[in-house]
């Protein structure tokens, strides 16, 4: 970077600044080759087979790892152009059955992290550039491959105005690339390796499509789609003593929270209690963690209806996710109820007299009292603080006046005013910010750091409300 | 059948694929360099060095200025962070969680910089290239850093994993090594590093480590050890070192031209928040007059002074006053928040040299011996000396007086003074709600035990 100048049209001279300041030099050489063979095979438009096969190589591995083979088989059946569906089931226009599986391949990674090497320090020390270690160096990687399964069947009934498409698909992968956790007294958190854990992401999909009313001046069209995802660890090698046992269980999630387990706030003192699940007479997270949930969400989808009468149309969408998620009171940056700092109303709930009976500890302003502790070591990161984030949203309400039938005279092809409004209504239980960022700094939500900080700049999703004429020449 | 179409796509490059290895190897990267090549010459090999310097103090917030400097000075009597603040009030309350980031910190950074001096020192030892005289230099100071490094970790853990080596496979699953064997570690790369640095410095500045160097911080922990014949002998050698001179102007201590210096940390990232001196400085030192400090004294900290004369309270404090409130001081031993560098981070100095000496030799019940360093301290503070006739009890409690005075703020050494001699109770709990001796070692991170089965946490912790 050049600076002190004296004009500015010298500025693409370097050799015209008084001063220059190298800022950052990178470079990085990355080469990819593929060959690729694929058989198409169509009878009539009703049977389809697809065959592919790519071999792949990536700069990106070391010696010996470069290259991997993939491919995949697919086909459909058009059964609704079959002799007998035509006969016997007339209100079928379309009837398809597609299903595919392969194996994909993945080097989405940095460039050299095979190799063992130092790159220079950002300052120069005494004068003298530095080198640091650049990673923790793993020459032992290769091809993730993905194995992918897709089932899917189309259907339309009544001329197409009613189409349904559902569809499974079932990803397994044994070998990601994922930087593996390590402990930091290793000097690094992580490195570049093939996770050796078979992981399976599934999940079924609905797909709705209905024209509900087809007249000259008024149409009204709905689409609703639903998603189920699923996730599951089904096996991994040395889990208990990987890096990675605290944070993973075979045949849960691979997206688990773990915490403590509230049990409730004692009546007499104040104080939250929790489970101790190995029964040692202490609370600790090395014995007493228990799986509070997970960040993927249940199902999630949306419902959209289009009105259309003459020149006007309206259309509102919904969107509704099923989900749990960490609330107000969740990780490390969460003050103990009584401290100078706002809190939730929920803080109206308190327990305040011997013999209440609540859910929300006393508050107190020393940092010594056993509310306190209890509150700053395990309340905060229990299941106390874990909820049900599950929402439904009016997520955009647009309507529309199409002007172009008055301005065809000005030549202007296309004109339009509309008033549109997005994040309009939200019905919701969760006990935070906002159900859709969690009022919660979701980067801080893996399972190996439980413990996230509390957003506490969060920009919530907003409320928008635009007016606008929209003219296209 | 004359509808069925087959399309087949073949490139005949499949048949040639293994000859095409070569498109897809690349050339080692511009920006860094592959571990056999920085060991092949004295200059990347001390490049391998100075990066590890660098690191250290590179950046705001990092283990080897503001957290050490810092954070175990709220622990003890010092100062602390002025506001409410979640993350420091555990330090000050003493009521570290295991989720307190910069704990998490405290324990993982010195770790990624010892991976760094294992790494420097085992690509020294496989090298045959490195000439023998930059070798054995580079070879003692990682060795010296490498002590330093287990020195703090070992004084805020307790026992710590004791890695020696760049296999982080093995590493990562170490279970903790007992204290002593930790401390035993830490002599003997002292005594390496003791026997392989030179007197003279490897630059003009006193920015890395020296033989003198090495001795102060082995002077150190022999008096931490109580091996008080050791401690004397060593910082004996520090303080008969021509090098060496008590800044007689209490103002000049903490310049980069400091005679005192033993070793300092350069400023190096100056251009990041405009031309700072120390991280230190930049974090305490108030934007403008009318700002509040972030960082103030505990008030008790104030009324420790014997007398308000004291040089040290003059200079090496700042008063504030509030709007609203008593007068608040701050540290004030860095006195440039930004500006023309005239000031480094201090990390050894001669001052700790006597002090060092005054404790060592009044356990040996050197009295008159102790009382004549302590008063090196005193005169340079402006204070009268010892008064005659002290017992060896009460020139204990002068040193440990005197160091709270003098290296307040400085490395936590306030913080690692009482626990050393067992007074954290008996000392914090007069002012401080609920001190107890568990509050002595710090938690291990949660970030740490999740990630490696065999740490067990230190009592009192969950």
């Amino acid at each position: 970077m050049g600076a002190g100048y004296s004009s500015d049209a010298l500025l693409k001279n370097r050799a015209a600044a008084t001063s220059l300041t190298l800022r950052n030099y990178n470079y990085s050489e990355y080469k990819y080759q593929a060959v690729y063979g694929r058989i198409n095979y169509d009878i009539k438009s009703k049977y389809i087979l697809n065959l592919t096969f790519r071999r792949d190589g990536s700069s990106r591995f070391g010696e010996g790892n470069k290259f991997g083979n993939f491919g995949a088989v697919g086909g459909a059946w058009v059964f609704s152009d079959e002799k007998f569906v035509e006969n016997n089931l007339s209100f079928l226009s379309l009837g398809k059955l597609r299903a595919s599986y392969g194996i994909t391949g993945n080097d989405q990674i940095g460039d050299y992290q095979y190799l063992d090497s130092w790159s220079s320090s950002t300052f120069p020390y005494g004068g003298q550039s530095g080198l640091s270690p650049a990673r923790a160096f793993n020459p032992n990687f290769s091809w993730e491959t993905n194995r992918k399964l897709d089932i899917s069947l189309e259907l339309g009934f009544l001329k197409d105005r009613v189409s349904l498409i559902t569809s499974y698909y079932n990803n397994r992968s044994d070998d990601q690339l994922v930087g593996q956790t390590l402990s930091p007294q290793s000097g690094f958190s992580s490195y570049t390796s093939n996770f050796p854990a078979l992981v399976e992401n599934k999940g079924l999909e609905f797909d709705l499509n209905t024209q509900n009313i087809k007249k000259k001046n008024f149409t009204w069209n709905t689409a609703f789609n639903i998603s189920f995802p699923g996730n599951k660890l089904l096996r991994y090698d040395n889990l208990a003593s990987s890096g990675d046992a605290s944070g993973y269980e075979v045949g849960k999630s691979t997206r688990i929270i773990k915490g403590f387990k509230f049990t409730g706030v004692n009546p007499n003192t104040g104080v939250p209690e929790f489970l101790d699940v190995n029964r040692d007479g202490l609370i600790n997270s090395a014995g007493d963690w228990v799986v509070l949930g997970q960040t993927l969400p249940k199902f999630f989808g949306g419902l959209s209806n289009e009105f259309k009468y003459k020149n006007l149309s309206l259309d509102i969408f919904f969107q509704f996710v099923k989900q749990e998620a960490p609330t107000i009171d969740w990780g490390p940056l969460a003050g103990a109820y009584g401290g100078m700092s706002n809190k939730s109303t929920a803080v109206l709930d308190r327990w305040r007299n011997p013999g209440d009976i609540t859910s929300i500890p006393r508050a107190t302003v020393t940092s010594t009292n056993a509310a306190n502790i209890a509150f700053r070591n395990f309340y905060r990161s229990s299941d106390a603080v874990w909820g049900d984030a599950s929402y439904l949203r009016l997520k955009n309400v647009s309507l529309r006046y199409d002007l172009s039938s008055l301005t065809k005279r000005w030549k202007i092809a296309a004109s339009s005013i509309y008033i549109q409004g997005q994040n309009l209504l939200t019905f919701t239980k969760y006990n935070g910010l906002d159900p859709e960022i969690n009022g919660f700094d979701r980067r801080f939500v893996f399972p190996i750091n439980p413990f996230g900080s509390v957003k506490t700049s969060a920009m919530p999703v907003l409320r928008t409300i635009a007016v606008g004429l929209n003219i296209s020449i | 059948m004359k509808h069925i179409i087959i399309y087949i796509f073949f490139f005949a490059g499949f048949l040639f694929l293994g000859s095409c290895k070569k498109y897809v190897e690349v050339d080692p990267p511009r920006t860094s360099l592959s571990d056999e090549l920085v060991f092949t010459d004295d200059k990347t090999a001390e490049s391998s060095l100075t990066g590890l310097y660098s690191t250290m103090n590179s950046y705001s917030s990092s283990f080897a200025n503001t957290q050490a400097n810092f954070y175990p000075s709220m622990s003890a009597d010092d100062f602390h962070v002025a506001t409410a603040n979640t993350t420091s009030d555990e330090f000050k309350e003493n009521g570290l969680t295991i989720g307190n980031s910069v704990v998490s910190g405290l324990w993982s950074q010195p770790y990624s910089l010892i991976y760094h001096a294992n790494a420097v020192i085992e690509g020294l030892n496989k090298s045959t290239t490195v000439s023998l005289a930059k070798s054995t230099q580079l070879m003692g100071e990682a060795k010296f850093l490498r002590a330093f490094f287990y020195f703090h970790l070992v004084n805020y853990f307790g026992d710590v994993p004791l890695i020696t080596n760049t296999d982080f496979l093995i590493n990562t699953s170490l279970p903790r090594t007992k204290a002593d064997l930790v401390y035993d570690a830490i002599i003997q790369d002292l005594l390496d590093a003791q026997a392989a640095l030179s007197d003279n410095y490897p630059q003009s500045e006193r920015i890395r480590a020296n033989k003198g160097a090495a001795t102060a911080l082995l002077a150190r922990v022999y008096l931490y050890r109580s091996q008080w014949d050791k401690a004397e002998t060593e910082s004996a050698k520090v303080i008969d070192d021509a090098k060496y001179v008590l800044q007689t102007n209490i103002n000049n201590v903490f310049l980069r031209t400091s005679t005192e210096a033993i070793w300092q940390l350069q400023a190096i990232n100056t251009s990041t928040a405009g031309p700072i001196n120390t991280w230190e400085g930049y974090s305490i030192i108030p934007i403008n007059a009318t700002t509040a400090p972030g960082y103030v004294m505990y008030p008790n900290f104030i009324s420790s002074f014997e007398s308000l004369t004291d040089k040290r309270y003059l200079n090496w404090l700042k008063a504030y006053t509030p709007a609203v409130g008593p007068i608040v001081f701050y540290p004030f031993k860095y006195k440039v928040r930004t500006g023309t560098v005239t000031e480094y981070s201090m990390v050894l100095r001669k001052a700790e040299q006597y002090l060092i000496r005054a404790e060592a030799r009044a356990q040996l019940n050197n009295l008159s011996g102790a009382k004549s360093d302590i008063d090196e301290i005193r005169i340079r503070a402006g204070l009268p000396i010892l008064g005659a006739g002290l017992t060896k009890d009460q020139i204990l409690l002068a040193v440990e007086k005197e160091r709270k005075l003098e290296l307040f703020s400085e490395w936590g050494h306030r913080w690692f003074d009482l626990k050393r001699t067992g007074r954290v109770v008996t000392v914090l709990g007069a002012f401080k709600t609920a001190v107890s001796t568990d509050d002595q070692l710090y938690p291990i991170p949660l970030n740490a035990t999740l990630t490696n089965n065999n740490l067990v946490q230190n009592p009192g912790y969950f």
